[in-house]
């Protein structure tokens, strides 16, 4: 079956929005609450795109918006294929984070990402959505 | 009042005792991987066992922290992240049995998106993060702020390049320059 959605370009200003499990929140070394590098060890990436989102008048917190628990991050385009990652637009007629609704906003970084360019994502994403309840662990 | 004679108990119990980190996972290969694992393994030093003496105090705070990421099912990332397998909370909380001393501070314990489990410190100068993909497939970041680059490595059954960045851990204030 063929996805109607178009598939776009994805430009290196854009930024990718990734939910980030409660479980994967740590606290850094003055106390404050943020993702784990664990969190972008996919070599298959998932993301949302932040400027189609903007485009179809839908603010970030769609992206976790069946995930009240989790909280949001986003990364850089340009910092991910700096990082030898290949950021492509790939829409999912089924997007099972959704309750299996269609999600033409979706994309992936794909490439390897061992500890070092886990840590390096890690360190270029910017908390969006905090949960404000984070984990103890 | 029923018999638990006959019941695996879970890490988690109320009672040390009844503490069993050895779950089975699932499938036969699984079996079989999980049997020669425990072969291998068999002085792992499980909680509700008598612990070496020098063990850290947060040990089986951390075991049960690792017990509930075995529980968490397919896709619990909501990015279809695969279940996490017992005998990789094995040798993780086998890592920290090795490494860990009283003055070793807790770690954070989270789950990664390939079926991993990370440990991480971050304190004063000093960021530590050790992911077990697997038995024997683990990576390490170590990262003191006061001295040049960050190390990193992949390790597999040789663990030695655990040891300086745990000694460190546990006196983190000292000179790194011995002065």
């Amino acid at each position: 079956m063929s996805l109607a959605i178009a598939i776009e370009e994805i430009a290196d200003a854009d930024s990718l929005l990734r939910r980030i499990h409660p479980r994967q929140l740590v606290q850094d070394g003055t106390g404050n609450w943020r993702p784990s590098s664990a969190a972008f060890k996919d070599p298959n990436m998932s993301g949302d795109v932040e400027s189609m989102l903007q485009r179809a008048g839908l603010d970030p917190a769609w992206s976790i918006q069946y995930h009240p628990g989790h909280s949001l991050a986003k990364v850089s385009v340009a910092r991910l294929r700096g990082l030898n990652q290949e950021v492509m637009h790939r829409p999912l007629e089924v997007d099972r984070a959704r309750e299996n609704t269609p999600n033409s906003f979706h994309a992936e970084a794909v490439g390897k990402k061992n500890h070092t360019i886990a840590d390096a994502i890690r360190k270029a994403s910017a908390v969006v959505i905090l949960n404000p309840a984070p984990p103890t662990g | 009042m029923q018999s638990n004679a006959s019941v695996k108990p879970r890490l988690g119990s109320t009672t040390s005792d009844s503490v069993d980190y050895r779950r089975r996972p699932r499938g036969s290969v699984q079996d079989a991987m999980w049997r020669a694992y425990q072969e291998q393994f068999s002085d792992l030093d499980y909680p509700g066992r008598a612990s070496r003496p020098d063990a850290p105090e947060w040990r089986s705070e951390v075991a049960l922290k690792v017990s509930e990421l075995l529980d968490l099912s397919d896709n619990w990332d909501s990015y279809d992240a695969p279940p996490i397998r017992s005998e990789t909370g094995a040798f993780a909380m086998q890592i920290l049995s090795m490494f860990a001393t009283p003055e070793t501070p807790v770690p954070s314990v989270v789950p990664s998106p390939v079926g991993g489990i990370q440990f991480e410190w971050h304190i004063a100068d000093l960021d530590f993060e050790i992911h077990v993909a697997a038995p024997y497939e683990v990576e390490f970041l170590f990262d003191d702020h006061r001295i040049e680059e960050p190390v990193s490595d992949t390790l597999s059954d040789d663990l030695g390049a655990l040891a300086q960045p745990f000694a460190r851990l546990a006196k983190p204030r000292e000179s790194v320059h011995g002065g």
